[in-house]
């Protein structure tokens, strides 16, 4: 079959109408016309946790499928069937320096981070996120999708001589350049769901039109530039054609068809809704004070939007930044912060508030399960063609421990097959797990990060 | 009790007397004193855990093995002066180089500096090419159109920050791919705004076609005088040219004039001549930048915005190249509203006030509100403001005797006779609450939130008004608790004097605990009290070199008695701020003559200020690093 051809014009009109299509096979003549019935496509998700565990209370007993819950893992005994508890994987080149910066930073690059007050910020290579990005983000509406709840810390630790804002990002382009996360709901729905403004031929004509004076301008300007200004110059020029690209898969995605999923209107619309009131909690003159589970929550429901619409097949989450001082009294028999009850200094109540913000935290995940799980999807759902990490860059937070990770894999995208509890040899790098989850992917690596071998057990 | 290493504050007469005690013999030269005498002591005492494999706290001391490397590594000495005399450095449980050791190593140290400060290296630095940072960005488009901050700065993520903690330092201030849609969505926004309200329309589209003015040249005038302060120059005709081609095309795709320059308007504020911050290069080793250049300089250091006409016009007219005329400029820019912004985003910053517009206290046991929360801001912000361009000295940081209150935070505070919602100065009759560390932003961002932290108060103490940050704890030591009900002790006190009894802890808690509770008296969200948990709070502290006090007062008269440290520190702060990068080794010079700068004028400000307009890292660019001689 040959593609339709796809006139300026088409495409031109195309933008206006560019509004979240489910993944539908009716919709998927690519895939179609390579492998015969439409697969749905593969998503990723990393959810960060900062601050590590209570070590004692995570470990799941037993092995396989028997595993018997954790007092932490307890929200996701209705996930059993979905899930591989992975012990014993570490990230060996996230030691040294300090006790978080690194290795929040490294947590999906799995380089060694240089130490730095900000000259010359270097992750060593892209994170796991961004290198599926690279290879599917064009097919989509947004490439990859970063969201948080808690802001950037601003400033240099100088007691460890850090920027603290490798804290704050654990989503990495490349070596060099951090990707933000978006922590204000709104924005993130407009951005994944918006019908766009340009409703019209003319408006997408306008947005053009700028976007190719200002590339050449910038063009123009990279040849006045020293090199080693060109490459903040590239970035620059990047984000056009980003922008370019993101238009053009708009009208990829409008071009196939026009079908919309009809359970999916509501759910946005509730989405909105929610947003709305969410935002109405707004402390006057501050910033956003909001509760804090529900801000979690619609950042959880909001990727599990954009997964179901495939408006973006990789997407991370933060739940706080590295050595968040998160204020989580609002959870019954908590008055601590978050990294102060990290130092506990196995004091048996400071821990005992560790573990409930731990606690919390899994909850969360749960959620984002439970919405996966309920997202119709060929013969299942999205949850069955998603794989769901969630983890931390710390095992115990008082020793700052960077073996044994807290981690959890869910869903059966790209074929896995959820082991219960998989315990691997003692110091497995947590790279060898990346590679796999790349390798099945269809991304044809050899290495990720520190990796030795792809991760066997997985199916 | 072991008897304290060193004094809390090592005291600069200490350092004299032992410079003038132990002289390195003058014969040696100074390749083979590094490489003989200092770097021996380096190697046996420091480089175990500062090697390039461990470099722990973030210090790589193998790297700085020839004289160039280790002289240009200025920072990182004074941190080791600091904790070598404070005895932090070399932890207790390793070994401790003897008294003639260390005053081998200060003794270099102070050599060292004394060295760079005579000015044998001439070096204005690095100047990268960075974008406009999200508050510039949107102080501009204020400036720019007269759409409020507020509206465009919410587009764009929190930034981090680097190199002094700012975050107008170009290595931090990246271009995520999602840049490009933000900045056409705020431009989209901004335009919404301006075509919204009546008077803004009005104002940028100031010549409108007429019959005396065809719609070409209604297109010219209106966007040569938008651009211009964007785009920071007067623009060529080739730079102009697109822009009115952009305006044409769209009228004849059947728009209306509007249309054309609005479309116009929005490309110029997605271009790179607007958001990047670019500056000409020549082939010299050094030279002056250009008049447009300083003046954009100038107006990001002293208003966070792009400069305003009459700015680009004494640009243009070199006049910003004559001492006089830059300081017409740099006097007439403080005094315009606009230069609020100095209080706002750099004593922000530095002082961290900003950080209350995030904090959590907790408001069922502590009277916090978002009413309260924009009060404490306000205060600070004002405070500031009356220091950096009111009749203020900047040593009323450490202590004044006024405050910038109105009704409701004077009740807060526990200040009588203030009445109205006007902020305005109240006159202070005891030491209590002046300075900074009365500021209510300042007191509830070093709280957690359900107690008061000494151990924050004093790091926030002897980091950012003293630059002498400590060391980061080792792992596994813990906290105390955090909710001041469940303390098991009688007092948060108490837990803390565990601190002094564990090796580990004890050289640096010894500096920091001692100022923070001082300050006890000041609650989670600033206000005065007497008594916590009934128990009538104990304020006093002594520090390591013996000096003793009580209460917020007597602590600031102590830190006034560091004056040098502070300007020193302020210095170094504010021309971070101004250049946008971190201070280096060629700075020194610069730092020094703002030093004294601080010390003739009482810590005026627009001296200070002014000196760093005319400094030669603020006038100068250069492309290939200076190296640093031996001799």
């Amino acid at each position: 079959m040959k593609a339709p051809s796809t006139t300026r014009r088409t495409i031109l009109r195309g933008i206006g109408t560019s509004i979240t299509l489910p993944f539908l096979e009716s919709l998927a003549p690519r895939a179609r016309a390579a492998t015969g019935p439409a697969t749905p496509p593969t998503r990723m998700a990393f959810l960060f946790m900062p601050n590590g565990v209570h070590p004692d209370r995570w470990t799941p007993e037993g092995t396989g499928q028997d595993w018997k819950a954790s007092p932490l893992l307890a929200p996701l005994e209705n996930h059993r069937q979905d899930l591989t508890i992975l012990s014993h994987l570490q990230n060996a080149l996230a030691d040294g320096g300090d006790g978080h910066y690194a290795k929040s930073a490294s947590w999906l690059t799995g380089f060694r981070v240089r130490k730095t007050t900000g000259r010359d910020v270097d992750v060593g290579g892209p994170s796991l996120d961004q290198a599926y990005a690279a290879q599917v983000g064009h097919l989509t509406r947004l490439p990859s999708l970063e969201l948080g709840i808690e802001p950037v810390r601003k400033g240099v630790d100088l007691q460890v001589n850090f920027t603290q804002l490798y804290g704050g990002h654990i989503s990495w382009r490349d070596r060099h350049v951090p990707l933000p996360a978006e922590i204000n709901p709104r924005t993130a729905f407009d951005r994944l769901f918006r019908e766009r403004g340009e409703n019209d031929r003319q408006t997408a004509e306008d947005t053009r039109s700028v976007l190719d004076l200002t590339l050449t301008q910038a063009k123009t300007l990279r040849g006045k530039v020293s090199q080693e200004d060109q490459r903040r110059l590239d970035e620059y020029l990047e984000t056009i054609r980003a922008l370019e690209t993101r238009i053009q898969a708009d009208i990829a995605r409008v071009a196939s068809g026009e079908n919309l999923d009809p359970s999916l209107k509501p759910e946005l619309d509730r989405l909105r809704n929610r947003i709305t009131a969410f935002e109405a909690a707004k402390d006057p003159g501050g910033q956003t004070r909001l509760d804090h589970t529900e801000h979690a929550r619609l950042m959880l429901d909001l990727i599990a939007m954009a997964f179901w619409a495939d408006n973006t097949r990789a997407a991370t989450f933060m739940f706080g930044v590295d050595v968040s001082s998160k204020n989580f009294s609002f959870l019954p028999g908590v008055s601590e912060s978050h990294h102060e009850s990290s130092h506990h200094s196995d004091k048996a109540e400071k821990l005992e508030q560790y573990a409930r913000i731990n606690l919390w935290h899994v909850e969360q995940y749960a959620y984002l399960l439970d919405r996966l799980k309920s997202m119709k999807e060929g013969e299942g759902s999205v949850l069955d063609h998603s794989m769901i990490l969630f983890g931390s860059s710390l095992r115990n937070g008082n020793a700052h421990q960077w073996k044994n990770l807290p981690l959890v894999l869910a869903g059966r995208g790209g074929n896995l097959k959820p082991a219960g509890h998989l315990i691997q040899p003692e110091n497995t790098p947590l790279c060898n797990l990346y590679l796999n989850l790349l390798q099945r992917s269809g991304l044809p690596l050899e290495r990720f990060g520190d990796s030795t071998a792809g991760l066997s057990g997985l199916g | 009790m072991r008897p304290p290493a060193a004094g809390f504050l090592p005291l600069l007469s200490l350092t004299l007397l032992l410079l003038t005690v132990l002289r390195l013999p003058a014969a040696a030269g100074a390749e083979a004193t590094w490489k003989e005498q200092v770097w021996p002591i380096i190697q046996t005492y420091c480089i175990d855990c500062h090697d390039a494999e461990s470099q722990k706290g973030g210090i790589d001391l193998a790297s700085l093995q020839t004289l160039p490397q280790a002289r240009a590594a200025l920072r990182l000495w004074w941190r080791a002066r600091d904790q070598l005399e404070s005895g932090q450095m070399p932890p207790p449980k390793k070994d401790q180089p003897d008294a003639a050791q260390k005053q081998i190593l200060l003794a270099w140290i102070a050599d060292n500096e004394n060295f760079l400060r005579s000015g044998k290296v001439l070096d204005p630095g690095e100047r990268r090419l960075r974008r406009l940072n999200r508050t510039e960005y949107a102080t501009a488009l204020h400036d720019l159109l007269g759409v409020p901050p507020e509206l465009i700065r919410d587009t764009f993520a929190e930034e981090g920050a680097g190199g002094e903690g700012f975050d107008n330092v170009g290595d931090t201030l990246f271009i995520p791919p999602v840049m490009a849609e933000q900045y056409l969505a705020a431009a989209e926004t901004a335009l919404i705004e301006v075509f919204a309200k009546p008077e803004l329309k009005a104002r940028l589209l100031f010549s409108p076609p007429a019959p005396e003015r065809d719609p070409a040249t209604a297109t010219r005038l209106t966007l040569a005088r938008m651009l211009r302060p964007a785009f920071r120059h007067t623009l060529p005709e080739e730079t102009l040219a697109p822009y009115l081609n952009l305006a044409a095309q769209r009228q004849a795709r059947g728009g209306t004039w509007e249309d054309g320059v609005r479309l116009a308007v929005k490309a110029a504020l997605c271009s790179p001549d607007f958001l990047l911050l670019t500056e000409s290069n020549q082939s010299a080793p050094l030279w002056p930048v250009t008049g447009p250049e300083l003046a954009t300089r100038l107006s990001l250091f002293l208003w966070s915005s792009v400069p305003d006409a009459p700015l680009l016009d004494a640009a243009e007219a070199g006049q910003l190249q004559d001492p006089a005329g830059l300081e017409t400029q740099v006097r007439r820019m403080l005094a315009d509203p606009r230069a609020l912004a100095l209080a706002r985003n750099f004593a922000g910053q530095w002082l961290q006030f900003e950080k209350v517009l995030g904090a959590d206290p907790d408001r069922s046991r502590y009277q916090f509100s978002g009413e309260t929360r924009q009060l404490l801001y306000g205060e600070a912000l004002r405070f500031s403001d009356h220091l950096l361009r009111g009749g203020g000295s900047l040593l009323d940081i450490l202590s004044s005797d006024y405050a910038w209150l109105n009704e409701t935070l004077a009740i807060h505070y526990g200040i009588p006779n203030v009445t109205g919602p006007d902020f305005r100065q109240v006159p202070l009759t005891n030491g209590i609450r002046g300075g900074a560390l009365g500021l209510g932003a300042v007191l509830t961002t070093t709280s957690l939130p359900r107690r008061t932290s000494p151990v924050l108060r004093g790091k926030w103490i002897l980091e950012q008004l003293l630059g002498t940050p400590p060391p980061a704890p080792p792992p596994n030591v813990g906290t105390i608790l955090e909710d001041d009900r469940k303390i098991t002790h009688p007092t948060i006190r108490q837990e803390l004097e565990a601190h002094l009894r564990r090796d580990d802890c004890r050289a640096c808690h010894a500096r920091m605990d001692p100022l923070g509770f001082a300050l006890e008296n000041f609650d989670p969200v600033g206000r005065w009290r007497e008594k916590l948990n009934d128990q009538v709070l104990d304020t006093s502290g002594t520090l390591p070199d013996g000096r003793h006090f009580t209460g917020p007062a007597e602590l600031k008269q102590i830190l006034l008695s560091e004056k040098d440290r502070f300007a020193r520190n302020l210095a170094v702060k504010l021309l971070s701020y101004a250049l946008g990068r971190s201070i280096e080794a060629g700075d020194l010079p610069t730092l020094s003559k703002l030093e004294s700068s601080l010390h003739t004028t009482h810590f005026q400000a627009f001296p200070l200020i002014l000196e760093i307009c005319r400094s030669l890292p603020f006038t100068h660019r250069r492309l290939t690093p200076v190296p640093i001689p031996s001799e």
